[in-house]
């Protein structure tokens, strides 16, 4: 990005001057700054960074899906110890039956990481071929068992971004220090609201649409003016620039910080010039790349769940394991001719997804952003035979379209391993692509932190019916260059069989040894928090919460600062 | 009111008393005393990270270079998009074309201008653009969105004919623009940009030297006010309240 006026530049231009106050006595600038208000702290310790802080996307799932089926892996270092088991937290079928089965993948140091049975799946790679998903841990942190310490959808949503509420936000501390043209950038309805600048930098908000990428570029397309004036004006643009430059050592006599306000200035204008090329192309090209990824993954085979036979009288509970969410709020279920798996139809989806990575990639292509938080939408358009009354068995539509939400309070087992599988290998496909542009196609994967996170994890229910909010039980999942290898921290403990409600292994927090000098406290917002920001570069807005690892710079990997995630009775 | 009244009345001897506890104080923040044998020597923008590296910038008679003390100032405040259309109206006035441009580029970005809604000014804030908009910051600073939207704004008002004789005619009193521009009349152009202050003769000149281009290439006298006025608006600084 070329700044014109730069403040060395500045400096030795006005260096001179009798009127600059830098030759001033010091303690006249002192008052000056006071009196001006301009004078905000005193301190080195918000100056910006001189290295940027690393790219940050934060994909949101709106929601809270259950994370068992993906990134909270119940037993991830000791697979011989069996699930204390509620009937909800299943993730394949076999046999008929709905089971929970873990996969383990070989570590690079040796010994091996269980993950759930997702992650036996392959994922479509772009254009042609499929990776192993496993491929995704390489460079995957996963923090489980965190604390939220009150439940709601909204509050804990927007603490995923500003866990504080009394600081900035984590994108909004990314783009203070950023030196990108469009430092932050949000397609989220709900995170936007949660963005705050300490230096006032505004948000950028879109939506994830050709439309809205080609919106938030319209800052830098000059309109069609018509007749000659842009000519005219290049044709001037030597006394132009020399009477803005007389201007700024003016502006800079009176406050030496307007020497920022030409810089970004010259930005754009430099932005206007260059143009932004064909933004609705390019756009086209990224969207229609991660619509195939999805289109694909509904093709192709989901382990456990399209290669499996199933049916609804082979199920144990039909009415429960194939409740659905409707308008009817759970007073149906699902009644599938054939196998249950036939929902998936051929127009099956993930909303938003294709378009929020496109618009992703775009700005981090073009090097335009390096704060963005995007919202992943719900599995959409099933196909269902018939819905029918769970009162009375009777049929209340015949083959129909159905989505399947994210808070899933009323989705029955069944369905819900089958939506689940498929949204998450469509998200994990996303993401791996999303990764090797980062790595493969920019070389900045170790300058960039993907996080994946909701407000909560989930808690099953007992009767299959549907999972509630697991507020005491999140999951978030990181990646990054720099982070070294798969790792999973965090502790988890089950709830007692003798819970009738919500019994068994569901990632519920348990206590953490080592842990900001405390003994045996669960991990919290802030520990999360503090976590992004060691990766992230920026000043944490919990100093007393520890992060769970520490990153060197030096070397470019992290080290974990607690045990690894393991299961506690307690 | 009774709080300005005090205020009024205070003696001069108290007002200096009060300054060298405010001045005492700052000076125990910043670390800058006289008995520690240091003293400020650079104001560096915390807007600016270019500056990191670059701030021994040191009087030529400074005491002491070893001991420097950087004091830094968060990047400059800059005004709302309420505060930027209201000098894009003062000076270009309020035609329906002007209006609207201001409309489109500068009021309905209310996240990128900053300046949010509130219930009582619901014409500015369109109700499409989202929660944000009530979240808008009342602080904005600089960053090339809007900067991007505010030259295109300088550029799209000055390329109007009918606001390039606004200004020259409402603001200069001269009748025309086929009337050369002068230097009391870029003075006051100056003027209204950054208003109450002086440009220096360094600034006039450079104006005069942009009326001067034009001319020499046969542009008509209405192109030497138009970027006369063009380069006043582009320069970031006026947006400071």
């Amino acid at each position: 990005m070329s700044k014109k006026i730069s403040r060395r530049k500045a400096l030795t231009l006005i260096g001179g001057s009798a009127a600059f106050p830098l030759a001033a006595n010091p303690v006249e600038m002192l008052i000056r700054g006071l009196v001006n208000g301009v004078l905000q702290k005193a301190s080195a310790e918000n100056a910006p960074n001189s290295i940027e802080p690393r790219n940050y996307i934060f994909i949101c799932m709106p929601g809270a899906p259950p994370r068992w089926h993906f990134d909270l892996a119940m037993r991830p270092y000791s697979a011989g110890t069996a699930l204390v088991r509620n009937m909800h937290v299943n993730n394949r079928f076999k046999n008929g039956q709905l089971v929970y089965e873990n996969h383990p993948v070989n570590l690079p140091g040796g010994g091996s990481l269980n993950m759930p049975h997702i992650w036996q799946n392959d994922i479509p790679r772009p254009g042609a071929g499929t990776a192993p998903m496993s491929q995704l841990l390489e460079n995957m942190l996963i923090v489980r068992g965190l604390n939220m310490q009150v439940d709601g959808h909204g509050p804990n949503r927007l603490k995923m971004i500003r866990p504080n509420p009394g600081a900035n936000s984590l994108d909004g501390m990314v783009a203070d220090l950023s030196s990108k043209p469009i430092p932050a950038v949000s397609t989220s309805g709900v995170l936007q609201t949660a963005y705050a600048s300490g230096r006032g930098i505004g948000q950028v908000v879109l939506g994830a649409n050709r439309n809205g990428i080609i919106e938030a570029m319209s800052p830098f397309r000059r309109a069609d003016y018509g007749g000659d004036f842009l000519n005219r004006r290049d044709a001037m643009e030597l006394s132009v620039n020399e009477g803005l430059r007389r201007l700024g050592i003016i502006a800079m006599s009176g406050n030496p910080a307007a020497d920022g306000l030409f810089e970004m200035r010259s930005s754009a204008e430099q932005l206007l010039r260059d143009g932004v090329g064909n933004v609705g192309g390019e756009y086209d090209t990224y969207v229609a790349k991660y619509r195939d990824l999805i289109t694909r993954v509904r093709n192709g085979t989901l382990k456990g769940v399209t290669n499996e036979a199933i049916t609804n009288a082979n199920l144990s509970n039909q009415k429960n394991q194939c409740r659905l969410t409707d308008p009817d709020a759970g007073a149906n279920y699902l009644d599938q001719d054939g196998n249950l798996h036939s929902i998936i139809s051929t127009e099956t989806s993930v909303s938003g997804l294709a378009e929020n990575f496109a618009v992703t990639e775009y700005l981090i292509r073009r090097g335009y952003s390096s704060a963005l938080t995007l919202d992943v939408g719900i599995p959409t358009k099933f196909r269902a035979s018939r819905i029918k009354k769970r009162s009375d068995d009777s049929v209340k539509s015949s083959d129909v379209n159905f989505n399947y939400t994210t808070d899933e309070h009323a989705g029955g087992s069944a369905v819900s391993v089958i939506a689940w599988n498929f949204y998450f290998t469509c998200l994990a496909a996303c993401i791996r692509e999303m990764i090797d542009v980062l790595d493969t196609d920019l070389g900045i994967f170790n300058e960039s932190l993907i996080q994946l996170g909701s407000e909560f994890s989930r808690i099953p229910r007992n009767d299959q019916l549907g999972s509630d909010h697991g507020w005491m039980a999140n999951v978030t999942s990181m990646w990054s260059g720099v982070i070294s290898e798969p790792k999973v921290l965090g502790n988890i403990r089950p709830e007692p069989v003798s819970n009738t409600q919500r019994q068994g292994d569901w990632g519920k927090n348990a206590p953490v040894a080592e842990l900001d000098g405390l003994d045996e406290r669960e991990l919290q917002m802030g520990n999360l928090a503090s976590t992004v920001t060691e990766i992230l570069r920026v000043e944490s807005p919990f100093s007393n919460n520890q992060p769970v690892i520490s990153v060197d710079e030096s070397t470019s990997s992290t080290s974990q600062r607690i045990e690894d995630g393991r299961e506690r009775n307690s | 009111m009774k709080k300005l009244s005090s205020v009024s009345v205070l003696s001069a001897p108290i007002l200096a008393l009060t300054l060298t506890v405010i001045l005492t104080l700052a000076s125990v923040l910043t670390g800058c005393t006289k008995t520690a044998n240091r003293s400020i020597t650079s104001i560096r923008s915390l807007a600016d990270d270019s500056s990191n590296g670059q701030t021994q910038i040191l009087p030529e008679n400074h005491p002491n270079p070893n001991e420097n003390i950087v004091v830094e100032v968060n990047g400059t405040r800059i005004g709302t998009r309420e505060y930027v259309a209201s000098v894009f109206e003062n000076v270009f006035g309020e035609s329906a074309e002007v209006s609207a441009i201001i409309d489109i580029l500068v009021v309905k970005n209310i996240t990128i201008f900053g300046g949010s809604c509130d219930n009582y000014n619901t014409s500015k804030c369109p109700l499409t653009t989202g929660r944000a908009r009530f979240d808008a910051s009342e602080t904005p600073a600089a960053y090339p969105p809007r900067e991007g939207l505010r030259v295109r704004a300088c550029e799209e008002i000055t390329n109007l004919d009918s606001a390039i004789s606004y200004v020259v005619g409402e603001h200069l009193d001269i009748p025309s623009v086929s009337t050369e521009p002068s230097e009391v009349a870029v003075r006051k152009l100056y003027s209204i940009f950054y208003p109450g202050q002086d440009p220096s003769s360094e600034v006039v000149d450079s104006l005069l030297a942009i009326a001067t281009d034009a001319k020499q290439r046969s542009y008509p006298t209405k192109d030497s006010w138009r970027f006369i006025i063009l380069t006043l608006c582009l320069s970031p600084d006026w947006q400071v309240p």
